[in-house]
């Protein structure tokens, strides 16, 4: 048997797991090379930029929007640096609030705030998890639907979003605007947003240009307001890999191209075997739909027809929460087969997740596992003696070009 | 209208959500159509009712249930 080491537990142990796979399949690890960080001089040099807004703007109280553990940034470093710039500006730490952006996500624990934010920033500003009912009306319509957004961000003199960039699968990439809608919107407006995605009106893998959802809910961020915008093109171990800053929109077209050209690759399909991982965005079922990028951003040529195609997630925090698409939320129905998949054997191997639990978000003619010898006994009979096999360790963040 | 609608629609794998199904329900909640069978919709009503349906217009409210489709024909029928 020969080894693959893959990363394991983001935000929840982050180890390295082995697994077994047998001598004669035929096997292509794609990497994503994380050696490079942001430099301090870079750094230093998008901060001056935000220190001349603020000094230019003279705030008297600001809000820092950041996005949840499902979001792979670890903000610990930045963020107090980013907070000195606005008490260096007499802005006062009392009147400095961090609201998380979770959308519909489940509100974040003390011990899940010093995971994202760090001890120093959570022991000393007011941290707000993101609640859809506490919300105001920005002046806009969306068709029939009102715009409303977080209320302690419209009250707010100065507005800073922080996001991580990965691919996603109807913003182009995460982030922007996107923090902000659906971001820290109400129910009404959060549904909208998925509905109109869902339904096949607008939005697009890997693309920010011409990406109609984005260029939509960006007009909701110009009308709500938003100072200055931190895009971090980001590592697979979380660590911040470049930093852009500045307007809402140049900051985040200009970090999406250079999250693009670390996120591709090239990869000689068509396999008989895709092995995809979640990470870093391991921590929920509800989450593991990600490790179906490398597949969505290359439907033809990746794996053959009949083919299978195995996703795996630590799912350190089990099923998960989603207020629209988890078991009760208004688009919640049960899981039927996905179409994308109708062209080959799919397997999962997830763990921290019962039979009932998968069957919430998954339909149940799926495999699942949380053995690696059993996912290996059900697969080896649909793969040919020595199979090409293409594995992601980071599928929810490796575009296939 | 809305017997052809339906026609088109069904689906016998969700032969249950169309015997319950109201005329102010979500389709899209229901499972009764996604993004793929939204855009074959699409076609179909500019096929068979004449009309032309704009980009602008591809929103929920005008074909996430039975009656809002119903309505939007009607009003681009003047």
């Amino acid at each position: 048997m020969k080894n693959i080491r893959l990363p394991w537990g983001a935000w929840y142990g982050d180890e390295e797991r082995s697994f077994e796979l047998p001598e004669s399949w035929d096997v292509s690890l794609f990497e994503l090379d994380a050696r490079h960080r942001v430099g301090e001089q870079r750094i230093a040099e998008v901060l001056e930029t935000l220190s001349r807004d603020i000094r230019a703007k003279k705030p008297s109280s600001a809000i820092i929007v950041v996005d949840d553990l499902t979001r792979p940034v670890q903000l610990e470093e930045l963020l107090p640096k980013i907070v000195s710039r606005l008490t260096a500006a007499a802005v006062a730490e009392k009147d400095i609030r961090v609201l998380i952006g979770l959308g519909s996500h489940a509100p974040l624990s003390d011990g899940d705030l010093r995971k994202k934010l760090g001890s120093h920033i959570v022991d000393r500003l007011q941290c707000i998890n993101h609640n859809p009912r506490e919300t105001k009306a920005i002046g806009m319509e969306w068709g029939k639907t009102e715009i409303r957004l977080n209320r302690h961000y419209l009250a707010a003199d100065y507005k800073i979003v922080i996001s991580g960039l990965t691919p996603h699968s109807f913003a182009g990439f995460s982030g922007g605007a996107k923090m902000l809608v659906p971001g820290i919107a109400d129910m009404e407006t959060l549904s909208k947003t998925h509905k109109s995605v869902l339904m096949g009106f607008m939005g697009q893998l890997g693309t920010v240009e011409q990406n109609k959802f984005r260029d939509t809910i960006e007009g909701f961020v110009e009308r709500a307001g938003l100072d200055f915008f931190f895009g971090l093109v980001i590592n697979p171990d979380r660590s911040i890999r470049e930093l852009y800053g500045g307007h809402y929109v140049e900051a985040h077209r200009a970090a999406s191209a250079e999250a693009a050209r670390f996120c591709t690759l090239e990869a000689d399909g068509p396999y008989d075997l895709v092995i995809s991982s979640a990470y870093p965005k391991d921590t929920e079922l509800l989450q593991a739909e990600n490790a179906m990028i490398p597949l969505k951003s290359k439907k033809e040529g990746l794996l053959r027809e009949g083919g299978t195609l195995v996703l795996m997630s630590a799912c350190s925090q089990g099923v998960g929460h989603h207020g629209l698409f988890g078991e009760g939320g208004k688009l919640y129905r049960k899981p039927r087969p996905l179409r994308l998949l109708k062209p080959y054997n799919v397997a999962f191997y997830v763990e921290n997740v019962d039979t009932s639990g998968f069957a919430t978000v998954f339909n149940e003619e799926y495999f699942f596992t949380d053995q690696w010898s059993s996912l290996l006994r059900h697969i080896t009979p649909q793969l040919p003696p020595s199979p090409r096999v293409a594995v992601f360790p980071y599928g929810s963040m490796q575009l296939v070009g | 209208m809305k017997e052809k609608i339906l026609e088109f629609l069904y689906d016998e794998s969700l032969k249950d959500e169309f015997e319950d199904l109201d005329h102010d329900d979500s389709l899209l909640e229901l499972g009764i159509i996604d993004s793929v069978k939204m855009m074959e919709m699409i076609s179909f009503l500019e096929e068979n009712f004449g009309i032309e349906v704009d980009d602008e217009e591809l929103m929920p409210e005008n074909f996430d249930s039975l009656n809002a489709i119903v309505a939007f024909i009607e009003s681009k029928k003047g």
